[in-house]
């Protein structure tokens, strides 16, 4: 039991990392929209882009 | 003889309005073909497809959008002026490149695929390095080589792809709403982290209470969450002392003041009992209930600001380049700003005026249906007055200059916006009201509880007083009764803008009930603002069918509005029939000429043919038109030819498909409704009779329009205001809940109270219902909340319910309120849409 006495700092410090990386992640306007990212996942990045550019950006295949 | 004349035609593939579907505006993409309902759609579609990204019509959330008109992209020459540059763009030095950026307000944004859209596009251009696109604030934020693509081009682009680009002034009202918005999540963040944390202490407490911790982990648990939950209380829960200060200081203490003092007192008291190592310890009880009420209201600011957003504010009416004259013939697109007193502008087919002013060549109709709610074209020629903001309608027209910015007429009927909501009632909430009783009425009690044990209680076993007094104060603590209204407010704000409604005051829940009269305005509103073909009376020979060919035929060379009506009725009469042949198609149309406010003349196989107002098109062959077939109802042309009239159209605007479905609704209701519009025509009249509104008033101009709704006011009526339009908005605010198109102007939407962003009328009843239930609802959270603080007063004040108890019991009585709250976002009230045909579905995939 005594180990608590380590334990509970440890998730103290945890939680303070936890509030200082969700701090950032709203002043970095993470959370500004929330809806376009969740339906970006959906679309097909892949298909060639015929407009202008020769070639889409490069990605790894996993032949 | 008269015929109806029935629409029934394909949806257009790219936004979805109804195709006047023909050869003419059809294309065939993945094998399949599909039609439009212009060039400008199949133009858009084409650009969408041929880059590769047709998945945007797979994913894209449809409502019908008509992309602006492509011709006009010469218009964003002006943002390569200089002035224009140091004003909107921001540019830096990378690696030998002049990396622009900037910010442009697209409109028309209205799904995910849209962002989807633009970002891929417009990061292929060459140049451009970084493209993020906002969907709820409809903003694109642009980084690009500025030396080798210009602004304009991007512009162009964009308006390819069927939106509307416009230079972001950095708008004070947004950045507040942003920075709000971040400290708002912050707090609740921290909050929320604190509650999980305090919490699982909490347990491990209650826990160790029942089976005997040792006294050292207790003191552990005991310290680690008054570490966690003071920067809770300082830092998340400062909105409700801050709030509560003001309302002590405004004599008005509200729902804040309870909320902070039992936030207070159960710190300190969990403070004193972790120095002392005595009694219990709330730590878990402040951390909830700061997080549950955070939470609460973090909902509500959403919903308020995403209702702001959609509109700005007036100068948005307005476009942001305008044609001005740089010497004799020639003209250069300018930014607005730039425009002065004196300048000589151009104004070109379908584009809006920039500024107020007087024709000086030219003669074209105008669309003033913005400013004076009449649908009509204007007729302006040499000497008349153009107002900024209104549409110019087929015509070229060159205007000087008389006032702009800040004199514009756009500016005087926002005054007497302001005027009209000053004069609003401001009614004060029901649980806000109730609070200040409420909370003297607790402290009262707690401290007669303590005075009671203190002083007067004999006999063994006396618990604490300080104790008895804290459970009085927690187990009355109004967490429930302040989170009655929020939750159910907030519930139901989702579930209607799952609905397609927008609701932006609070107001409109309380007033909903009381609704006895509910006031309409016809263009837009309860008419699509479109016109079409109502009646068709042939006088001659030729039938109907025939003569609406031959006006189908010479209407195709004008841009009036009244020409669409013609295409759509011919194209759906050749549908039905079945009877076309190539001949019909190809007639042989010669020398057109166009006479604005009158009518159109041409000659078709030799013959000569005027179609136009009665007088008009009784020029032509000499002699009067005989108008005893017509009522005077509506608005009606002739065609004739040079031996005489040959046929009547009637032109009407035609109704929404649930018009008919919400008069009887309402009229089921008990509520009586009025039709209120500033058009003059006995159309209005016919629109009222036609739908059986019980009150009609036409020619109405926007200071009559207010002095109705003031009439029906000062009789008692408590008046529901449907409208849509600048001339409207005055009259939205002044009546006691308002309700605004999708499709009003930006203005419009900012100030009323509701918005239908469907389109749909029906929606005015699903909001009425909604408001309903919730009304029920918050009673029923306020009755539960009243009944739960009263019984277990008492049983506090007697000193029976332990302080940690209490505690439970108030987090139970709380997400009761939450839980009851919640039905209402699965409720099925105001489900209207399957009564009424449903729109064109879209055959994409």
């Amino acid at each position: 039991m005594d180990s608590l006495f380590i334990l509970i700092p440890i998730a103290l410090l945890f939680t303070a990392i936890a509030v200082k990386v969700f701090i950032w992640a709203v002043n970095n306007k993470q959370y500004d929209d929330l809806d376009a990212a969740a339906q970006s996942i959906l679309f097909d990045d892949d298909l060639e882009i015929a407009a202008n550019k020769p070639k889409p950006a490069t990605h790894s295949d996993n032949d | 003889m008269l015929q109806k004349v029935q629409s029934n035609s394909v949806a257009c593939f790219h936004c979805g309005l109804p195709t006047a579907s023909g050869e003419q505006f059809c294309a065939e993409f993945d094998g399949q073909q599909r039609s439009f309902c212009c060039p400008a759609c199949r133009a858009v579609a084409t650009t969408i497809i041929d880059s590769g990204l047709s998945s945007f019509y797979q994913f894209r959330s449809l409502d019908g959008q008509l992309p602006a008109s492509v011709s006009e992209q010469d218009v964003f020459k002006a943002y390569d002026d200089d002035e224009f540059r140091q004003r909107y763009i921001f540019t830096e030095q990378v690696n030998g490149h002049t990396i622009a950026h900037t910010q442009l307000l697209v409109g028309n944004i209205h799904c995910a695929a849209c962002t989807w859209l633009l970002e891929k596009y417009l990061s292929s251009l060459p140049g451009m390095e970084q493209v993020a696109v906002s969907l709820t604030e409809q903003k694109a934020s642009l980084r690009w080589r500025i030396d080798e693509l210009a602004l304009s081009e991007i512009c162009a682009a964009i308006t390819n792809l069927g939106y509307q680009p416009e230079p972001y002034t950095p708008n004070h009202l947004q950045d507040l709403q942003q920075r709000e918005n971040h400290q708002a999540l912050r707090r609740l963040g921290v909050a929320g982290i604190g509650m999980m944390q305090v919490g699982m202490f909490a347990i491990a407490l209650h826990a160790g209470a029942l089976q005997s911790m040792e006294p050292e982990f207790r003191e552990l648990m005991r310290w680690v969450s008054f570490l966690v939950t003071t920067p809770v209380l300082l830092y998340s829960a400062q909105p409700f002392f801050i709030g509560a200060w003001r309302g002590l200081k405004l004599n008005k203490p509200g729902m804040d003041v309870p909320v902070a003092i039992a936030l207070g007192l159960a710190y300190f008291a969990s403070v004193k009992a972790t120095l002392l190592s005595t009694g219990d310890v709330y730590f878990d009880s402040v951390t909830m209930f700061t997080f549950l009420l955070l939470g609460g209201r973090y909902l509500e600011m959403r919903a308020r600001h995403v209702a702001g957003r959609l509109g700005s504010d007036l100068s948005s009416l307005l476009p942001a380049t305008a044609l001005r004259l740089r010497s004799s013939a020639e003209f250069e697109s300018v930014p607005l700003f730039k425009v002065k007193v004196g300048d000589q502008l151009l104004v070109k087919p379908g584009q809006i005026i920039p500024a107020d002013g007087v024709v000086i060549a030219g003669v074209s109709g105008v669309d003033e249906s913005q400013m004076t709610g009449e649908f009509r074209y204007q007729n302006k020629q040499l000497n008349d007055q153009v107002i900024a903001g209104t549409i110019n309608g087929s015509g070229v027209l060159t205007i000087a200059v008389q006032s702009t910015g800040a004199d514009l007429q756009l500016q005087s009927i926002n005054q007497l916006l302001i005027t009209a909501q000053a004069e609003k009632p401001q009614i004060a909430e029901f649980a806000d009201r109730f609070a200040s009783y409420f909370v003297v009425t607790v402290l009262a009690l707690a401290a007669a509880t303590y005075i009671y044990w203190a002083w007067f209680a004999t006999g063994q076993n006396i618990p604490s007083p300080f104790w008895v007094m804290l459970s009085v104060l927690v187990v009355s603590c109004p967490c429930a009764l302040s989170l009655a209204t929020p939750a159910a407010l907030t519930a139901a704000t989702n579930r209607l803008r799952v609905l397609g409604l927008l609701v932006t005051r609070a107001h409109v829940w309380e007033r909903m009930a009381d609704i006895t009269d509910v006031v309409c305005d016809k263009t837009g509103t309860l008419t699509k603002g479109e016109l079409s073909i109502s009646e068709i009376i042939p006088v001659s020979d030729l039938s109907a069918h025939q003569c609406l060919k031959l006006a189908a035929a010479i209407e195709s060379y004008s841009e009036h509005p009244i020409a669409r009506a013609f295409t759509v009725a011919v194209e759906s009469q050749n549908q039905a029939d079945d009877s076309k042949t190539e001949a019909d198609n190809h007639l042989a149309i010669e020398q057109v000429e166009v006479s604005t406010g009158a009518g159109i003349a041409a000659s078709i196989n030799g013959t000569r043919y005027h179609l136009g107002s009665s007088a008009f098109a009784a020029e032509l062959y000499r002699g009067e038109a005989d108008q005893s077939v017509i009522d005077n109802q509506g608005q009606w042309v002739l065609l004739s030819d040079t031996s005489g009239a040959l046929c009547w159209f009637q032109l009407e605007d035609s109704l929404r498909e649930d018009a008919d479905l919400l008069v009887r609704t309402l009229q089921s209701k008990g509520l009586i409704l009025h039709l209120l519009s500033g058009d003059s025509s006995g159309a209005a009249q016919t629109l009222s009779d036609q739908l059986g509104m019980n009150h009609c008033a036409a020619g109405a101009t926007p200071q009559d329009k207010l002095d109705y709704i003031a009439d029906l006011q000062r009789n008692g009526a408590k008046v529901l205001m449907l409208g849509d339009g600048v001339n409207d908005v005055p009259v939205l605010a002044a009546a006691d809940i308002s309700v605004a198109m999708a499709n009003a102007s930006n203005l419009a939407k900012t100030h009323a109270d509701s918005f239908l962003l469907s389109g749909r009328l029906t929606g005015v009843l699903t909001l009425m219902d909604m408001a309903v239930s919730t009304r029920k609802i918050i009673r029923q959270n306020l009755a539960w909340a009243l009944a739960y603080n009263f019984s277990a007063i008492p049983l506090a004040a007697a000193g029976l319910i332990a302080p940690y108890l209490a505690a439970v019991g108030m987090s139970l009585s709380s997400l009761v309120v939450v839980f009851n709250a919640l039905r209402l976002q699965r409720s099925k009230a105001g489900d209207y849409q399957q009564s009424i045909k449903p729109l064109a579905a879209l055959g994409a995939k």
